[in-house]
């Protein structure tokens, strides 16, 4: 597996950075570290939407948002009923993600497939404006975050701080990440999934269900983004208008990593999170986020199977 | 087992079944002979639920299956072998195998059957961990035939095998469809190569433009005039 | 009766009912007489003080049918899915500023506004050749580069516009009045051309037009070009209408959905639809503006409206009615 191998390189780095007392560097990787955790959560989803069902859901980034606003309403009536468990508001926010997903796909978009890519991108596209003007409707435009007990908590290591929320995104990632490893290569479902995005007719004279497989699949993909959403929500900052943007860099992540491929989505992300926080320190935060949009552009031209080019297919 | 009866089928405006019947009993190996684009192609969909037939039905075990999806049809017990294989290339082979059997009871018999299959076919227990696409194309073939196997069918259908295969693999193919026959399955044979086909055959359809021309036992197909002097060039 | 697909596997790709265009109608003289009049009345009437015209409005609806008509033409016809009009919107509107405000005459900044628009639609040429889905996230994206770019090279969050330039608000009604004639009278035009004719047939099926020799590099481009041309003067007359340049305004992803969502409800790939869903779109916003202030809420509304006729009538209003024609069709046994 290749995580372990970016880790591996992204850790010495660190380490070697702090030997060499490089405090700057160090805080700057970290920052890079749980950002692009955060993002390859967030692009994971879209990638497995589309190299299984080859639907772009450009609704991702809203969906993620959607998350986070979710999470917000249940925090802050949390305030009112302490009793209640957090996490249970964090299962509660990534089910009805899943049920959206459930919606979206055999409602919305399962029964326009057939008439080419047009209808479900058109779909997705209303289903992005909607969710963003909803959202508007009902929090408004001003800006967002989530503070909870542990929002505070944060280590300082010689000079390096580092948020304990941080630390949860990390480590959420890579069980995140290895888990949906374990099910797509061991499991049955894992089988099934990579056999209908590579030949849909031949899986289903096997007796596959692939509309069945396409549905689990996009659920566990909004699933995944409302995991996303919730950490997005605890760790940054947000308004409707954060949907988009979210997709932009994700649609960046997934171009350079290849769609369909797990770890180049991993690595991809870190890539970009890397450019984008060292040019926003150096420069301006604004030239790190159009860093981030060049570099897909200049992908998706040259070269849009990605780095990674193989897919689930 | 299998009957379709006054089978018409098409693609929009243009038909290419014209009221197209045959049949395959218990135990059976029934060829299906014709040239290219006779509709041999067409009526494997319309068994298999790709295609909805405009008129006439099918019967599997004197169980409607007209028009169901194809998933549905192979969980009813009949597996199709695809023309071109349609392997899953960037699996393995054993991968390829496993996802072969779906039902619970193919799963529970999952194992048994694998070693089954490696058994008949040591060349792919020796490439068990290959990626399918890296096999050669009788290689291919007998996976593409494990593979439907493993979804333990009660009928195979076997789409055009000899496509890209040397004579000896065909050759092979043939010998492993008369063991799969011996351990109870009927088959239905697809084929341009009449010959082969006919011979290893206990019953014929033979399709000209979208009908059955000619139907009966191997060797009376065989011994026909017409079918003799169209396909055996004598 | 077409049941040619299964659940999974589609045999042939069903085509959106677009044999409503097979034949466009002839050009008539009689048409064109009716068209000139409609002109004449256009023009003369807003200069009359008695008869009451709602000249701002149609300014307004002016620019939306040259926004609808410009976007059907590209991603109706030649079927290249363009999820970005805002940008050459946006840079019409952005590049006059700057021109203007460095001085340059304003005749030539008006069309080297609509120009620069038209540069940057060459500059895509590279996308042609991604997949239609490739294609529509990768002109989704530019709206947003573009603003981030620009905002940051230039240094400008808002601008008024010099008022050396400013004219009245009739004259802007002209001006987007002729804008509306060009872009349906071109559109018009060179569907019933080989051009056109062409186009239609790549956006069909682009193999099979390659097939036939179509150079589809110089149709899409040109097409684009076009489309550009049309987006990016309608930014020049509409910033010259705010009298302000707010870039975040002008690169709004609303001046890409609403143009593809008046084409999709008045009809995709027809020469009527854009201008009818312009039409229609004008009477829904003003209804809702009415019954629901707040500008969130007609988002919501037409959003939901783009996501129904996606999923319903693929092929906008028009293909339900063809629909009908096909049952019809059917049921007679033909």
């Amino acid at each position: 597996m290749i995580y372990p191998i970016i880790l591996g390189v992204l850790t010495l780095a660190i380490v070697a950075a702090l030997l060499v007392k490089q405090t700057i560097i160090v805080q700057l990787l970290l920052i890079s570290l749980v950002s692009g955790s955060l993002f390859a959560i967030a692009a994971s989803g879209l990638s497995l939407t589309y190299g299984i069902q080859k639907v772009m859901n450009v609704a991702h980034g809203d969906l993620i948002i959607l998350g986070s606003y979710l999470l917000l309403s249940f925090t802050s009536l949390s305030s009112k009923i302490p009793e209640i468990n957090p996490v249970l508001f964090v299962i509660l926010t990534i089910l009805i993600l899943g049920i959206s997903g459930v919606f979206l796909n055999v409602v919305l978009i399962e029964p326009v497939k057939k008439y080419g890519f047009e209808p479900p991108i058109l779909i997705t596209f209303g289903a992005l404006i909607f969710i963003e003007a909803v959202l508007q409707l009902i929090y408004g435009g001003d800006v967002r975050g989530i503070t909870i007990a542990y929002s505070s908590i944060n280590y300082v290591v010689d000079g390096v701080f580092i948020q304990y929320l941080g630390l949860v995104t990390l480590v959420t990632c890579l069980i995140t990440f290895g888990l949906i490893e374990v099910v797509i290569s061991k499991t049955d479902l894992g089988r099934a999934i990579r056999a209908s995005s590579q030949d849909a007719e031949a899986a289903e004279f096997l007796g596959i269900n692939v509309k069945k497989i396409q549905l689990i699949a996009f659920v566990i993909a909004t699933m995944l983004a409302g995991e996303a959403g919730v950490l997005y929500g605890l760790t940054q900052d947000f308004t409707p208008t954060t949907g988009p943007t979210i997709l932009i860099t994700i649609l960046a992540i997934i171009v350079l990593g290849g769609i369909g491929s797990l770890s180049g989505t991993f690595v991809s992300s870190m890539v970009i999170s890397i450019i984008d926080v060292v040019i926003s320190y150096y420069v301006n935060a604004g030239i790190g986020y159009l860093a981030t949009l060049i570099i897909f552009l200049i992908v998706i031209v040259v070269k849009p199977t990605g780095i990674f080019g193989r897919s689930l297919r | 087992m299998l009957e379709v009866n006054n089978l018409s089928a098409g693609y929009g405006r243009i038909q290419v079944l014209w009221d197209v019947s045959i049949n395959v009993k218990d135990k059976e190996i029934v060829a299906l002979v014709g040239a290219n684009g006779m509709g041999k192609s067409t009526l494997i969909k319309c068994i298999m639920g790709v295609l909805k037939p405009k008129s006439g039905n099918i019967f599997f075990n004197d169980k409607d299956i007209t028009g169901k999806a194809p998933h549905e049809i192979n969980r009813n017990g009949i597996a199709l072998v695809p023309e071109g294989r349609r392997l899953f290339y960037l699996m393995t082979v054993e991968e390829n195998l496993l996802v072969g059997s779906q039902t619970r009871e193919s799963k529970e018999n999952r194992f048994k059957n694998l070693r089954k299959i490696y058994s008949t076919f040591p060349e792919l227990e020796m490439r068990r961990s290959q990626l399918a696409g890296t096999l050669s194309g009788g290689e291919q073939q007998m996976l593409a035939i494990g593979r439907a196997l493993m979804s333990q069918p009660s009928l195979l259908i076997l789409d055009e095998p000899s496509l890209g295969l040397s004579p000896k693999a065909f050759q092979r193919v043939l010998s492993v469809i008369n063991e799969i026959r011996e351990a109870g399955i009927s088959i239905l044979l697809s084929e341009q190569s009449a010959v082969q086909a006919l011979r290893v055959a206990d019953g014929a359809f033979v399709m000209q433009s979208g009908r059955v021309v000619l139907s009966g036992s191997s060797s009376e197909v065989m011994s026909n005039r017409n079918i003799k002097e169209a396909y055996l060039g004598v | 009766m077409e049941e040619a697909s299964g659940n999974v596997v589609v045999l042939r790709k069903i085509t959106l009912p677009n044999k409503l265009m097979r034949s466009l109608p002839r050009l008539t003289i009689a048409k064109f007489l009716v068209i000139g009049l409609l002109t004449l009345v256009l023009l003369i009437l807003p200069t009359s003080s008695v008869i009451p015209f709602p000249i701002e409005t149609l300014l307004l609806y002016f620019i939306y049918v040259s926004l609808s008509t410009s976007w059907n033409f590209v991603g109706g016809f030649a079927n290249l899915l363009n999820l970005g009009h805002a940008a050459f919107f946006g840079i019409g509107a952005f590049f006059f500023t700057i021109y203007v405000v460095a001085g340059m005459p304003y005749l030539i900044s008006i069309f080297l506004g609509a120009g620069t628009s038209t540069l940057f639609a060459l500059v895509l040429i590279p996308t042609f050749r991604l997949k239609g889905d490739y294609f529509a996230i990768a002109t989704l994206v530019l709206p947003f580069v573009l603003e981030t770019a620009l905002v940051y090279t230039f240094n400008i969050t808002t601008e008024s516009l010099p008022l050396s330039t400013r004219l009245s608000v009739l004259d802007y009604y002209y001006m987007s009045c002729a804008l509306m004639l060009f872009s349906t009278g071109s559109v018009f035009i060179l569907l019933r051309s080989r051009y056109g004719y062409a186009l239609r047939a790549i956006g069909e099926d682009e193999e099979a037009a390659q097939g036939l020799g179509i150079k589809i590099l110089f149709y899409k481009s040109s097409a684009l070009c076009l489309s550009a041309f049309i987006a990016g003067f309608a930014g020049v007359v509409y910033v010259q209408y705010l009298t302000l340049l707010l870039p975040k305004f002008m690169f709004d992803l609303s001046w890409t959905l609403l143009p593809v969502f008046m084409t999709l409800i008045g009809g995709i790939r027809t020469q009527w639809g854009p201008i009818i869903g312009a039409i229609i779109y004008g009477l829904l916003s003003q209804y809702i503006a009415v019954a629901l202030p707040g500008s969130a809420y007609s988002l919501v509304i037409f959003a939901v409206i783009i996501i129904l006729i996606a999923r319903f009538a693929p092929g906008g209003l028009a293909s339900i009615a063809f629909r009908f024609q096909k049952d019809i069709e059917s049921s007679q046994g033909r």
